[in-house]
């Protein structure tokens, strides 16, 4: 018997769990401020400033780019992905890597390739005139922004669907052959079906990204919500008409979001993991070349031939000299500022993921709810909203980097909320106790137990939100310090002024710094 | 054989966090409060010259780079507590919507600058001339079915083969000076006229250029100085500037000017920067880097370029062009340009 | 407040606990002499698990009081987190550190002073010694439940709540690892409080028996006395196999078909046999009929039907050969009465305070 008896603290009850809703409530809150600027442009700017002709003419032109990226990328990331995943087809590790990479390219660096690539002066117009054809004419407008961001999607198309692919069940598709029906009948009768939660789910993400993507759009001139937002704010002194603008595209971002999250729950039933894993399908010969054909083509198209571009233009400029203006100062900036990013989101997701990790009730559904939101509402409607929050009610913060961060970080905090959460749900409850009956106080418990286990998600989430910071344009380009050009902004300010050898440089670094923490994201899908 | 004491950790992550907002608060950091200037000009175009001012001046300058238009308005919204000391717009309707925000500058840096590049009330001073001009490829274009005025522009012949960049500041300029000077129903009779011919549209100007340069377009609605450029580059044989000769809004002189906002506490280092950007060194950057015309200290524009006093324009004061420009915006977006 | 209470390592005292409209525990009292083995035996679903994480300090009661070690941990006003409270843990599902290795896990809740020295006793203790360097996954189940056992042994706590501690082993794992824990509570004379639903494992391992039911604790004391004297028809059926028959006693006698019994009640009663007190025997003119044989190899139970609708089983040795259909007499070395409902005279002894009072009568047949 151990003997002595301690004098033992007595302490005023404390439900043990209060600190972590304290905390969680206060890092979210901030999260109010551009809902709630966007919910006032919503009531004020669109009734009283926005021509309903021009809503619709936006509506219908954002609807169109959105139908016809997601309908594109999804087949082909589809077919990506079982070839990948459902094939024997040699090299799918590298294929992997390479299908993914194009994640890393922000749709303005896409659309510089693009702008690079054609013209009077584009690279491949060159080697095309070279070769006896005529000039390639700038795309610009619907199909050149399809061209841009179909590509950019195909890599999210494909995360989401590959892994549904691996454990689609091969029972259910033997069972059929046995009933009688052919591969075709077994493919739209089975196979797809049970793809229908992933492929839904890859839809509305690849439509999220069309309507917020605000860099491919406005370089390559068309009218969508984002460049029109973009225009009224920078073409007109009245700033509703560009918050109601925002308003509703936040609106419609809100409610994919709700869709997305809505099909994603429903869909747990068919992304269960079948005991068996299917046997590969083995391809023949041809099967092989036509398969490496048309991942080759996607490769080349979407990776390969948008670095060769801007390479040349850098080739080019060190040649005649006029690259002058090198960016290092900007790529300090955008390294920089997206290493605080991440580490603030990791500091600040630890009692929103304990919250919604261990508590499933109304307000930890409302607290993760509001995070999603936020996270699908596109990124320039939050730079609107909060450039008239901090102008009208929080002055000290008006453009300063504290909130440019704040932004980043309310932003893509989602980012690193899941993750976190999948680690967290691996910690037991009783490590926990188990650590506090060994003497251990909540704050040592955190520390020396959950927060390690935490590590890993938190790492690969931050890889994230260092990722996502570096590309982020739209709340960049409102919300800036005065002098705090980024890479980003230094691409696209380049690109509109026609500079393509700066822009190509800037874009090229930007791709370079973006592909190491991609590596840390994808390890997982890699490895699997 | 041990983990790490869990205080030992604790302090390490406390550590981190200080490290973290110290960061942070670095970057908001008080200090001594630098020159900011709000350009509407690009980095690729001033920044040399600013390099050049913070040099001689010692002192520190930061800019906030951004559309002209966009810097007025968001210097309108933030009002007299505005950070900004200087307004650095590339054209007068810009300068003209933050006139009320800047103070007035003294006469011995106004007077070296010709009154019609000048605001009335002398809040902006111009420091470098544009003239619109008519790019065009010599190759395409026969020099006898060139454009004498913007209305000839709207010839059938020019169907589809003309550029334009239609969200440009420059081109709302224009835009802005023919409502003035012809009144809003014909600019936009006009516009809707010119989108009928299916004109190729383009970002900026500089593409419209190199696109006239390569045969892509026939005629091409842009500033002058984007061929000289070109053409220093290597390129540039085959397109040439059209200036148009009727005196109208086509030829328009369009000075990008600068400005001391009132509420400025550092207005003595903003006028040496507006005196820098006037002195004869500056001046003759614009001349032979950026192929501007140059507006005081007595320095020539480039060679290849017409006399200044020779471009016939139109007859409207630049100090009102800001009253015109949202409805510019308002009518190339009704005329379908936009 | 009494000096032996005082000096106990735990005592709860009339805890209550309600979640939402679910009542947990009601009216909870348990107490443990130092260095024994208590178990917390009752189904699942009583508040056994509930009852072991208020005494940790991870849930807190509605009302009632815990004592360590003659500290209140839990009583009015007052609430001492789990980390100053003294008391052990094992986890049903071990909770070690998946990130630390077995000796991290061990060395966790020790200061610096003397850690490598008390570690490596530990685990000597466990028989994981040379095992330091391993990490939690690289263990087999068994090794892994004696890491947990010696990580809350380690920094040597008042008392070890265990809860359901072999319930994740296979059976035969679960026989050796059960007598190897006992052995090792021994030697560290830890005070130790467990809870589980097995009442093999309860009955096999325990110094001390606590049968929970429906929030509270209804009998406390060794296990066999708990087994032979039960008090309550419920304690009788929940702890080995049990039949009734419903009797009437008059005239001081119960009058059974196999025999009549000696009692001090009178109306109606409830009589319960264990199948172990039952012999029986072939006899071409017995009472009784066999309706069924389960053979186990080592014994065999026999169920046979006696007059009165009154079916007994009965244990014993795998002789003689019977079959369905067979007559034999019956001859029963013990019963249990009780009254109906259960409502009790005083019984001779109280096996612990606070406990609520036995009421059985146990009577050696007549002749």
């Amino acid at each position: 018997m151990m003997g002595v008896a301690h004098p033992v603290p007595r302490l005023r009850a404390l439900p043990p769990n209060t600190w972590w809703w304290v905390l969680a409530g206060v890092v979210m809150l901030p999260a109010a401020a551009p809902l709630g600027a966007l919910a006032y442009g919503l009531v004020s700017g669109v009734v009283t400033t926005v021509p309903i002709a021009r809503l619709l003419e936006l509506a219908a032109n954002t609807g169109a780019l959105g139908a016809a990226v997601t309908s594109t990328s999804l087949f082909i990331g589809g077919a990506s992905a079982w070839l990948v995943s459902r094939t024997n087809l040699p090299g799918k590790k590298l294929a992997t890597v390479l299908i993914l990479t194009p994640f890393a390219v922000p749709s303005f660096v896409g659309a510089l390739a693009l702008l690079g690539a054609t013209g009077a002066d584009g690279i491949l117009s060159a080697a095309w005139v070279w070769m006896g054809g005529d000039i390639i004419h700038y795309p610009s407008g619907f199909w050149a922004a399809w061209l841009v961001l179909t590509l950019i999607s195909v890599p999210l198309v494909h995360l989401a669907v590959a892994p549904a692919v691996r454990s689609l069940n091969p029972t259910l598709e033997e069972a059929a052959r046995g009933l009688g029906a052919g591969r075709l009948k077994v493919f739209w009768t089975v196979t797809l079906p049970q793809l229908r939660p992933s492929l839904t789910a890859g839809a509305l993400l690849v439509g999220l990204y069309t309507l917020s993507d605000f860099g491919a759009v406005s370089l390559l001139r068309y009218d969508t919500f984002t460049r029109a937002i973009y225009l009224e704010y920078a073409g007109r002194v009245d700033r509703r008409p560009a918050l109601g603008l925002a308003a509703v595209l936040a609106a419609v971002a809100v409610l994919l979001v709700w869709l997305e999250r809505s099909t994603r729950t429903r869909g747990v039933w068919f992304t269960a993991r079948p005991r068996r894993t299917s046997p590969p399908v083995r391809l023949g010969l041809g099967g092989k070349i036509l398969g490496w054909g048309f991942l080759g083509t996607l490769v080349t198209v979407s990776l390969l031939v948008p670095v060769a571009v801007l390479i040349a233009w850098v080739m080019r400029g060190l040649i005649s000299g006029v690259l002058v203006n090198q960016p290092w100062a900007e790529l300090g900036r955008s390294m920089w500022v997206a290493l605080l990013t991440a580490l603030v989101a990791a500091v600040v997701v630890a009692p929103v993921a304990m919250v919604t990790a261990r508590f499933r009730n109304r307000w930890a559904g409302l607290l993760e709810g509001g995070a999603w939101a936020l996270y699908g509402v596109p990124h320039i409607a939050v730079g609107m909203a909060m450039i008239v929050f901090t102008l009208w009610l929080a002055r000290p913060f008006y453009q300063t980097l504290m909130l440019l961060v704040g932004v980043y970080v309310v932003m893509f905090l989602p980012q690193i909320l899941g993750p976190s959460r999948d680690s967290l749900g691996r910690v037991s409850p009783s490590m926990e106790e188990a650590s506090r009956s060994l003497g251990k106080s909540p704050f040592q418990t955190f520390m020396g137990i959950t927060l390690p286990l935490m590590a890993p998600g938190l790492l690969s989430g931050a890889a994230l939100v260092f990722l996502t910071t570096l590309r982020e344009l739209p709340a960049t380009l409102l919300l800036r310090p005065a002098g705090f050009e980024t890479l980003a902004i230094r691409v696209w300010s380049a690109t509109g002024e026609g500079f393509y050898t700066q822009g190509a440089l800037a874009g090229l670094l930007l791709l370079l710094i973006a592909a190491l923490p991609l590596a840390i994201v994808t390890r997982h899908e890699l490895i699997r | 054989m041990f983990k790490q004491h869990p205080l030992k950790r604790a302090v390490s992550m406390v550590a981190v966090l200080v490290l973290g907002l110290g960061l942070l608060a670095g970057a908001c950091g008080e200090g001594d409060e630098p020159l900011l200037i709000y350009s509407g000009r690009g980095e690729e175009l001033v920044g040399p010259l600013i390099d050049e001012f913070r040099e001689s001046s010692g002192l520190e300058v930061e800019v906030r780079y951004a559309g002209s238009t966009e810097l007025a308005a968001n210097l309108l919204e933030e009002g007299s507590g505005t950070e900004a000391d200087v307004f650095l717009a590339q054209d007068p309707a810009s300068l003209g919507l933050a006139a009320p925000l800047m103070a007035t500058l003294p006469s011995d840096v106004i007077d070296a600058v010709p009154s019609r590049f000048r605001d009335r009330g002398h809040r902006w001073v111009g420091v470098s001339g544009r003239i619109r001009t008519v790019i065009y490829d010599r190759d395409q274009v026969q020099v006898s079915d060139l454009p004498a005025s913007i209305d000839d522009l709207l010839n059938p012949l020019w169907t589809g083969m003309i550029g334009l960049a239609p969200t440009n500041g420059s081109f709302l300029a224009f835009v802005a000076a023919m409502i003035l000077d012809r009144g809003e129903a014909a600019t936009l009779e006009w516009l809707k006229e010119l989108a009928a011919l299916d004109p190729l549209d383009y970002p900026k100007n500089s593409p419209i250029v190199a696109a006239a340069d390569a045969g892509e377009v026939g005629l091409g609605l842009v500033n002058h100085y984007y061929l000289l450029r070109l053409q220093a580059e290597g390129g540039g044989r085959r397109a040439a500037n059209h200036f148009l000769s009727a005196g109208d809004p086509g030829s328009l002189v369009m000075p990008s000017g600068v400005g001391v906002l009132s509420g400025s506490e550092q207005s003595e280092d903003a006028h040496s920067f507006i005196e820098f950007l006037l002195s004869e060194a500056a001046q003759r950057y614009f001349a032979e880097q950026t192929y501007e015309y140059p507006l005081a200290a007595g320095v020539r524009p480039a060679a290849s370029l017409p006399p200044i006093d020779s471009i016939p324009t139109p007859r409207i004061d630049l100090s009102d062009l800001h009253t015109a420009l949202e409805r510019a915006t308002d009518l190339v977006a009704e005329a379908g340009l936009l | 407040m009494n000096s032996s209470a005082d000096h106990r390592p735990l005592a709860a005292h009339a805890l209550c606990k309600s979640f939402d409209a679910t009542v947990a525990l009601d009216d909870f009292n348990l107490e443990v002499e130092s260095g024994s083995l208590l178990t917390v035996l009752g189904p699942s679903g009583v508040g056994k698990t509930t009852a072991l994480r208020i005494l940790a300090g991870f849930e807190m009661p509605d009302s009632g009081t815990v004592r360590v070690n003659g500290q209140t941990v839990n009583g009015p006003g007052i609430f001492v987190p789990p980390e100053r409270r003294q008391v052990g843990m094992v986890f049903q599902d071990y909770a070690l550190f998946p990130h630390l290795n077995v000796a991290r896990n061990v060395a966790y809740g020790l200061d610096a002073h003397h850690r490598d020295h008390r570690v490596s006793r530990v685990l000597e203790m466990v028989g994981l010694a040379g095992f330091e360097k391993r990490m939690p996954h690289e263990l087999s189940a068994g090794q892994q439940q004696r890491v947990a056992l010696a990580r809350a042994l380690a920094p040597g706590p008042q008392v070890i709540l265990a809860d359901e501690p072999f319930s994740n082993l296979d059976a035969a794992l679960r026989k050796r690892l059960r007598a190897e824990v006992r052995s090792i509570l021994r030697e560290a004379r830890t005070t130790t409080i467990m809870v589980t639903h097995d009442q093999e494992e309860a009955l096999a391992v325990s110094d001390q028996l606590a049968l929970m039911n429906e929030g509270r604790v209804v009998q406390t004391g060794p296990p066999d006395h708990v087994y032979r004297y039960p008090a309550t028809s419920w304690v009788a059926e929940f702890l080995g196999d049990a039949d009734f028959f419903d009797a009437h006693a008059k005239g001081g006698r119960i009058t059974t078909p196999f025999g009549t019994f000696p009692t001090t009640r009178s109306g109606k009663v409830k009589v319960m046999v264990r199948p172990e007190s039952v012999t029986v025997f072939p006899h071409a003119q017995g009472v009784a009929v066999v309706v069924h044989r389960e053979f186990f190899g080592h014994d065999q139970l026999l169920s046979v039907k006696l007059p009165g609708k009154i079916t007994l089983r009965a244990r014993c040795w795998p002789q003689p050969q019977l079959a369905p259909g067979d007559r034999v007499a019956v001859s029963v070395d013990g019963i249990h009465i009780f009254d109906e409902p259960r409502t009790a005279p005083t019984p001779p002894e109280s096996p612990a305070p606070g406990a609520p009072i036995p009421q059985r009568v146990v009577i050696p047949p007549l002749g």
